[in-house]
């Protein structure tokens, strides 16, 4: 019992020693490892910095270069063999010589590059003529102003390394939808549509004429002067209101969309009624008098007075019209008028001076006879002096032949 | 004893490879070289090279004297490199020829 008591606290001492040493041989093992990992990367570092300057180190500061990189190399083959010591003073002393010659470099002369374009004059196939950077053939040192070659200028040029004719900006021809538009000038590249609508398929929703992708209402259908949209019409009247003259009240399109008046209050609208300025009756057309009408300077005949061929003998169809005259002058005592009797050309100047003065004479009579004061009226013929028309037709000369009732007074 | 010549033609060109001779005549030839290179101005005109020569030489004398020949005649021979390259650019830039002087150009 006893010597097992005593051996066990040996055998664990001398365990425990052993395995001390066997980590510190372990750790020592890695540590060596890790420099020697590390002394690689800031080799390969060092390498790398140099690698990029090279040109302008070697111009400006070639010594600390050479030392730089021998003392590199020194680091490694030490650290190769486990030296590690001896590695990591190399490697310092390589990174200090590395970190100089970059420092003393520093300037752009120490490239030798005379059009300043990155590539030394040593490698610039143009050393006048500076690289233009566009990530193609950058490394001769000569500018290309047209990459692909295709006549365009890379300025211009929308796709620069792909030739392409000029007409297609550069860029090769490419018709993806087919519709016979390259995709550049195709407003719709994945459409089909006609050239006229550049490459884009025409859709009219609203069928108004206006295709939709121009069409502010694409389903309304709408004038393409209001970019397919309806017209407003605020009063309704079918006449849109940048047309209405009267835009908040209904009228129609004959009148501007405006409502007709009556102008003389007699119930007829002005177009309907003949004598919108006199109140009438409906039966007259809104005319006061059937036959006749009284104007501010005439009693004006809708009718002829007809008088027998060559005579002063009024036809009887002509006393009704006559009878409305008389009313007339009945209903507005005022009206003093002249009776004035025309005729035509035909025949002498005397005898139709005479003719019109008897006829302008019969009407008087005539409306004496139906109770109007003689002194209301005073008959004159002027014969064939004044016409007003055309005398060398029978329609003019119809015309002419004629009795006026002329108001002088009222 | 065939067997014996045998072994010996494939063991000898290793130790000689490996020898203190080998790595010795290197360093010479570095030196002559490099004695050559500043004869010719190398030195001055080409200061990398001249710069490389002397540290990788530097390096395989004390690789010789630790009796690490292989790693000395591997440096002396890139000293003997660069110190080649620097007579003959000299000689270069001594005759003018500068237009394309190129470092990789020198073998």
């Amino acid at each position: 019992m006893k010597s097992n008591g005593t051996s066990l606290p040996v055998r664990s001492r001398a365990g425990r020693r052993s395995s001390m040493y066997a980590a510190l041989v372990v750790t020592a093992l890695l540590a060596g490892c890790v420099t020697q990992s590390q002394i690689k990367k800031r080799a390969d570092d060092i390498q790398m910095l140099v690698s990029d300057q090279r040109e302008s180190m070697y111009n400006c500061a070639p010594v600390e270069l050479a030392r730089a990189e021998a003392m590199s190399e020194i680091a490694r083959h030490e650290s190769s063999m486990g030296r590690s010591v001896a590695a990591s003073k190399a490697i310092v002393e390589a990174e200090k010589t590395a970190e100089l010659a970059y420092q003393n470099s520093r300037d752009a002369r120490c490239l030798n590059d005379s059009d300043n374009d990155g590539v030394p004059d040593r490698k610039d196939l143009c050393p006048n003529q500076a690289e233009d950077i566009d990530e193609f053939d950058d490394k001769d040192g000569c500018p290309d102003p047209d990459n692909d070659g295709d006549g365009t200028l890379d300025e211009t040029d929308l796709c620069k390394n792909e030739a392409g004719p000029v007409h297609n900006k550069g860029c090769p021809v490419v018709d993806s939808d087919g519709d016979g538009l390259s995709d550049i000038e195709d407003k719709c590249p994945r459409e089909n549509g006609p050239v006229g609508n550049r490459g884009c398929p025409i859709i009219d929703t609203d069928k108004d004429g206006v295709q939709d992708s121009e069409d502010a209402c694409p389903y309304q259908q709408g004038l393409l002067s209001n970019k397919g949209c309806p017209m407003a019409d605020t009063d309704g009247d079918s006449v849109p209101d940048i047309e209405d003259k009267c835009p908040t009240e209904s009228g129609p399109i004959s009148n501007r969309g405006c409502p007709f008046g009556d102008t003389d209050g007699d119930g007829l609208l002005d177009p309907d009624d003949k004598c919108p300025m006199d109140p009438g009756p409906p039966e007259n057309l809104g005319c006061q008098y059937k036959r006749i009408q009284i104007t501010e300077k005439k009693i004006e005949l809708r009718e002829k007075i007809f008088f027998k061929f060559g005579r002063a003998e009024i036809k009887k169809e002509s006393w009704a019209l006559l009878d409305e005259v008389a009313q007339a002058l009945r209903e507005h005592p005022d009206l003093m008028v002249d009776i004035e009797g025309h005729t035509d050309d035909v025949g002498n100047d005397k005898s139709n001076m005479r003719l019109s003065q008897a006829r302008a004479d019969a009407v008087k009579k005539y409306l004496v006879g139906k109770g109007i004061s003689p002194a209301r009226m005073r008959a004159i013929g002027y014969g064939e002096d004044r016409p007003i028309d055309d005398n060398s037709t029978p329609e003019g000369q119809a015309v002419n032949r004629r009795v006026e009732f002329v108001i002088t007074s009222r | 004893m065939r067997k014996g010549l045998w072994i010996s033609f494939i063991i000898l060109p290793l130790i000689l490879a490996c020898s203190p001779v080998t790595a010795t005549k290197s360093i010479h030839r570095a030196e002559k070289a490099l004695a050559a290179a500043v004869a010719a101005g190398g030195d001055k005109k080409c200061p990398y090279e001249y710069t490389t020569a002397v540290i990788s030489l530097e390096y395989a004398r004390a690789r010789e004297g630790v009796s690490e020949f292989e790693a000395a005649a591997t440096f002396a021979e890139n000293a003997r490199k660069m110190a080649e390259r620097a007579r003959v650019k000299a000689a270069l830039i001594a005759d003018g020829n500068t237009a394309r002087l190129d470092e990789e150009d020198v073998e």
